[in-house]
C-alpha cells in the first residue's frame, strides 16, 4: 500500500472518530438534557438577556448544583399553554386551569406595584382600599381587566395601553395619574425610556399582587417526579449558599428585594406541593 | 497590570455587559397583572373559589352564579367582600385549612372529622347533575335514567374529587379530568359518557361546543345532587361572626326576592332546575347532609 493510501486511509478513521465522538455526544446530548418552554418575558425570562434573564439564570444555577442541563426554549405562550406534552415556565395559574403537571415548582415571584411620576402630583398617594383610587386616571395593559364593572361601580376608571412604555410616557406627560405595571418590568422602563429621570418616578406596592413564578415538568415526562425532586434539591443548595440572593440583588439591587420573597416563597411551594389524587 | 486591576476590568465588564442587556432588552411582553377586584380591593375579606363556569370564573361580569349569590347575601349584612378563582381544589383547599382565610367555595370535600371541627359549612345552593353523551357515537344505548347497571364495559367520565364508588361497583372504567376537557373526550369517543353539573355541561356546549348541540344528548332528569356551601373558619378571626350573617343574609335575599332575581339572569343562559327552594332548604335544615358528596335521585 503506498504511503499515500495510508495517508487516506488515516485520515478517514480519524474523520470517522471525529464524526461518531460529534454523533455521540449531540445524542448524549439531546438524552441529558432537560428541555423547558418559556415565554419572552423580560427581565423574568428573555433570550436576550444572560442566561435567559432572572428566572432562566436561578434555573442554570440549580441544574449546575444537581449536575443537569437545562436548555430553556423561548415559544409563544398560546403554545406553551396548548400543548401538554411540554416542560413549561412561567404562572402556574394559566397553565393548571387547562393541563396536570407532574411537578409545579415555584422557583421566583413576581410583584406588581402602582407606578406615578412625582412632579406631575402634589398629594402623597397612599393605597390601602380601593376608594384610595377614585378620581385618578390608572393605565394598563390591555386585555388585563377582569369584571369592569365591578370598578365602574366604585368610581375607579382605566385607560388601556398596549405596551410599558406607552404606559410610562403617558406617565409622564400627564394623561395618566397611576399605572399598574410589574415592578421590575416597570423600573427596567423607567431606565430604559427616561435614564436621567429614575428618581422621579415612585412604585406603591399592591399588597396582593404577589405571585408565583414556577417549572412545571409535562406529567408524561420520563421520570418526572425525580426529576421534580432533583430540581427542588437544586433550588435548597442555591438558596442556602447565598447564589439565589445574588441573582435577585443583580436585578433588584442591593437590600432591594422585597422583604418577604422567602417567606412568600415557601408558602407557595407548600401550596402547589399536590398530593396524589388531591386534585 | 496587576490581578487586582485585571479582576477589576473583567468585573467592570461583566456589569457593562449585563446592564446593557437589561437597558437594551425590550419588556414589550403583554404580562401585565390580571387587574382583578382582589388585587386593587386589600380592605376586602377575600373569599376564594374553584374556578369553573358559570358557577365561579373571572370570564363573567359578576364573577358567576354563585359568585352573585354569595356577595349579594354578605352584602345584605354589610359585609364587604371579594372572589378569587383558582385552577384546583388543592389550592381553595390550601387557602381553607393551612392559610387559615375567612371562607373558600366548596362542593362538599368530605372534610375530616378532624377539620369539620373548625369550619362551619353553608349551603347556598344545590347543584344538579347529569349524564351527556356524544349521540352519533351512541345511537342505540338506551336512556340511563335507571342504574349503571347495563354500561359495564363503556368509559365514564368525572371530574377530579367525583366519589365514584357506587359507579365502580357497576364495572365502568373511570377517566378524570376538567369538565371541558371531558366533553372534547367525549366528542372524540375516547369517552362514553360524562357525569357533570347540569348548568356547567349546558355552559361548554354553549361555548365550546354551540354547532354540536344537537349531538350531545343527556339524561331526561338530573341523577345526582350535592350542596354548593360557603366554608368559614373559625380558625379566622371573622369566620363565626362572618358566617353568622351570611346565613342571616342568605334568608333576607331569598325573602326579598334578590336570590331569584338572580337566578333569572341566568335563567337566560342555563335552564335553573324548578325545585332549587326545597332543595336547598333541605340541605340548609339538614346538618349531616352538609359535608355529603353526591345523593342519586
Amino acid at each position: 500500500m503506498s504511503r499515500t493510501a495510508i495517508a487516506g486511509c488515516g485520515t478517514l478513521v480519524v474523520l470517522g472518530m471525529l464524526l461518531t465522538w460529534l454523533i455521540g455526544s449531540s445524542a448524549n446530548g439531546q438524552e441529558t438534557a432537560v428541555k423547558f418552554g418559556a415565554n419572552e418575558s423580560p427581565p423574568y425570562w428573555s433570550k436576550n438577556l444572560p442566561y435567559g434573564g432572572l428566572c432562566g439564570e436561578i434555573l442554570h444555577a440549580m441544574s449546575k448544583e444537581i449536575d443537569l442541563e437545562t436548555v430553556i426554549e423561548f415559544k409563544p405562550i398560546k403554545r406553551l399553554i396548548d400543548d401538554d406534552t411540554d416542560n413549561v415556565t412561567g404562572n402556574p395559574m394559566f397553565f393548571l386551569a387547562n393541563h396536570d403537571y407532574g411537578s409545579t415548582i415555584p422557583i421566583a415571584l413576581c410583584y406588581s406595584a402602582l407606578f406615578h411620576y412625582r412632579p406631575n402630583r402634589t398629594e402623597d398617594i397612599a393605597f390601602t382600599r380601593l376608594a384610595d383610587l377614585k378620581g385618578y386616571k390608572i393605565g394598563i395593559q390591555k386585555g388585563t381587566l377582569v369584571d369592569r364593572s365591578y370598578f365602574d361601580s366604585a368610581g375607579v376608571t382605566f385607560e388601556e395601553s398596549y405596551s410599558e412604555q406607552s404606559l410610562f410616557k403617558k406617565l409622564k406627560l400627564g394623561r395618566l395619574d397611576l399605572c399598574i405595571c410589574i415592578d421590575l418590568v416597570g423600573h427596567l422602563t423607567i431606565q430604559e425610556l427616561f435614564p436621567e429621570e429614575v428618581g422621579n418616578f415612585a412604585a406603591i406596592n399592591i399588597p396582593r399582587s404577589v405571585t408565583p413564578i414556577a417549572i412545571m415538568p409535562a406529567e408524561k415526562y420520563p421520570h418526572a417526579k425525580e426529576l421534580a425532586k432533583k430540581y427542588r434539591k437544586g433550588l435548597r443548595i442555591i438558596t442556602e449558599n447565598g447564589t439565589y440572593q445574588d441573582i435577585l440583588e443583580k436585578y433588584y439591587g442591593k437590600n432591594r428585594i422585597p422583604v418577604d420573597w422567602f417567606s412568600n416563597l415557601t408558602r407557595f411551594a407548600d401550596m402547589y406541593d399536590i398530593k396524589e389524587g388531591s386534585r | 497590570m496587576t490581578i487586582v486591576r485585571r479582576c477589576q476590568i473583567v468585573a467592570t465588564a461583566i456589569v457593562i455587559v449585563v446592564a446593557s442587556s437589561l437597558a437594551l432588552c425590550k419588556p414589550a411582553m403583554a404580562t401585565g397583572p390580571r387587574v382583578t377586584p382582589g388585587l386593587l380591593s386589600p380592605e376586602k375579606n377575600e373569599v376564594f373559589a374553584l374556578e369553573m363556569p358559570p358557577f365561579a370564573t373571572a370570564d363573567i361580569p359578576g364573577g358567576g352564579l354563585f359568585s352573585e349569590i354569595v356577595l349579594e347575601a354578605l352584602k345584605a349584612e354589610s359585609v364587604d367582600a371579594v372572589i378569587e378563582t383558582l385552577p384546583l381544589t388543592r389550592l381553595v383547599r390550601y387557602y381553607l385549612l393551612q392559610d387559615v382565610s375567612l371562607a373558600v367555595l366548596a362542593q362538599a370535600w368530605n372534610f375530616t372529622d378532624e377539620e369539620r371541627k373548625d369550619l362551619i359549612v353553608v349551603p347556598f345552593y344545590v347543584i344538579s347533575g347529569r349524564y351527556f353523551y356524544y349521540v352519533p357515537a351512541h345511537k342505540d344505548l338506551p336512556p340511563w335514567n335507571e342504574g349503571l347497571d347495563h354500561l359495564r364495559g363503556h368509559t365514564y367520565g368525572a371530574g377530579r374529587g367525583d366519589k365514584i364508588d357506587a359507579d365502580s361497583q357497576a364495572g365502568i372504567s373511570f377517566t378524570y379530568d376538567r369538565p371541558v376537557m371531558l366533553f372534547r373526550k367525549l366528542k372524540s369517543g375516547s369517552l362514553d359518557f360524562v357525569s357533570a353539573p347540569d348548568l356547567v355541561g349546558e355552559w361548554i356546549i354553549a361555548k365550546q361546543f354551540p354547532k354540536e348541540k344537537h349531538n350531545i344528548g343527556k339524561t331526561d332528569k338530573a341523577v345526582w345532587e350535592v350542596p354548593a356551601s360557603i366554608v368559614f373558619s373559625k380558625k379566622h378571626p371573622d369566620g363565626e361572626v362572618t358566617a353568622k350573617k351570611f346565613v342571616r343574609g342568605l334568608s333576607e335575599i331569598i325573602r326579598s326576592g334578590r336570590y331569584q332575581d338572580i337566578l333569572d339572569k341566568y335563567q337566560g343562559i342555563i335552564q335553573i332546575p324548578a325545585n332549587y327552594k326545597e332543595r336547598l332548604e333541605y340541605y340548609r335544615n339538614n346538618e349531616e347532609m352538609k359535608n355529603t358528596w353526591s345523593t342519586r335521585r
